[in-house]
């Protein structure tokens, strides 16, 4: 592992090479965070759209079988 | 040769036969996904070492990256699909084509947004138009227009028709973004990983590698949940549909 703490982890403070101490936790996990939604949304929209269709083409079938 | 092709042109062309075979290549496609996106991820967050010049902002990388070569492959792939369904009248091709936009937009905008934050820290600035940038969102409009397109014309056809040539006409905006970081004086960095050579460390370049893989299995399973769904849509007449929905 590239921290030591926990909190390592989520500040990702680091001293560079000038002295000054940075820290990059915010931008790190913002990134991280966006891309999850992301991704998880191309997931969830297909699947949406599906149960949609399904449930408009049992309708219609429906509607087809009453009507014979 | 000529024979196969044809065979091979009908079999891919017929939209039962490609939900077939997505059905059975869709678990390995998100095995794939969970072996090697979510490993790739974790490993470059927490465990690959720091940069030693760009300190822990670098591992945006993991997500930037990945996410830019599959916006970019993915809007080939859409070119290609419609050039194959304007051409020869394919039905299926269309629908991928049609498929892929909202995807390669997704990605195309997540590479722009985890771009802009990686700059705030490295170049003090979160936007400049800079040959790099400035391609990589014309590439973001063209999806967003080629869905535009698509929603803008009712008639199946012609929404097909309309949306591919513009697919088509944009290719050419791919090379630019591609060789931008060498054709002018840019704030990005060159390539990290060419044909020959990585300038990267096997520690953070194993991550990377993973991460790019896995994107682009996770990209295969979107595309063929939508398309699937584009099928049963379009599809909704023919018997083995109806038999699938009331099964």
């Amino acid at each position: 592992m590239a921290f030591e703490s926990l909190n390592d982890l989520f500040s990702m403070c680091y001293t560079a090479p000038i002295g000054d101490i940075r820290c990059h936790g915010g931008y790190v996990w913002t990134a991280y965070g966006i891309a999850t939604l992301i991704l998880v949304a191309n997931i969830v929209a297909p699947l949406l759209r599906r149960r949609q269709v399904k449930q408009t083409i049992r309708r219609k079938l429906k509607r087809e079988q009453a009507s014979l | 040769m000529w024979q196969t092709l044809k065979q091979l042109y009908h079999k891919f062309g017929s939209p039962r036969y490609f939900y077939d075979l997505t059905g059975r290549m869709m678990p390995w496609f998100v095995g794939l996904t969970c072996l090697l996106l979510i490993p790739g991820l974790i490993w470059g967050l927490v465990f690959a070492p720091i940069d030693e010049e760009q300190g822990h902002s670098y591992r945006i990388i993991f997500i930037h990256v990945p996410a830019a070569s599959v916006a970019m492959s993915a809007y080939v792939m859409m070119a290609v699909a419609s050039a194959v369904g304007l051409i020869w009248k394919m039905k299926m091709a269309d629908m991928v084509a049609k498929c892929i936009a909202p995807i390669g937009a997704s990605f195309a905008f997540l590479c722009l947004v985890t771009g802009s934050i990686w700059g705030k820290p490295t170049w003090g600035t979160w936007w400049i138009w800079d040959a790099r940038l400035t391609s990589m969102l014309v590439l973001f409009f063209l999806y967003v227009g080629v869905m535009a397109l698509q929603n803008a014309i009712e008639n199946t056809q012609a929404a097909a028709k309309a949306t591919a040539i513009l697919s088509i006409v944009g290719v050419v905006n791919l090379p630019i973004i591609k060789y931008s970081v060498e054709w002018w004086n840019t704030l990005h960095q060159p390539a990290t990983i060419t044909m020959t050579n990585a300038s990267m460390p096997a520690e953070m370049l194993t991550p990377l590698l993973l991460s790019i893989f896995g994107i682009y299995a996770f990209f295969g399973v979107v595309l063929m949940t939508a398309t699937r769904v584009e099928i049963l849509e379009r599809e909704q007449r023919s018997q083995w549909v109806k038999k699938l929905i009331e099964s």
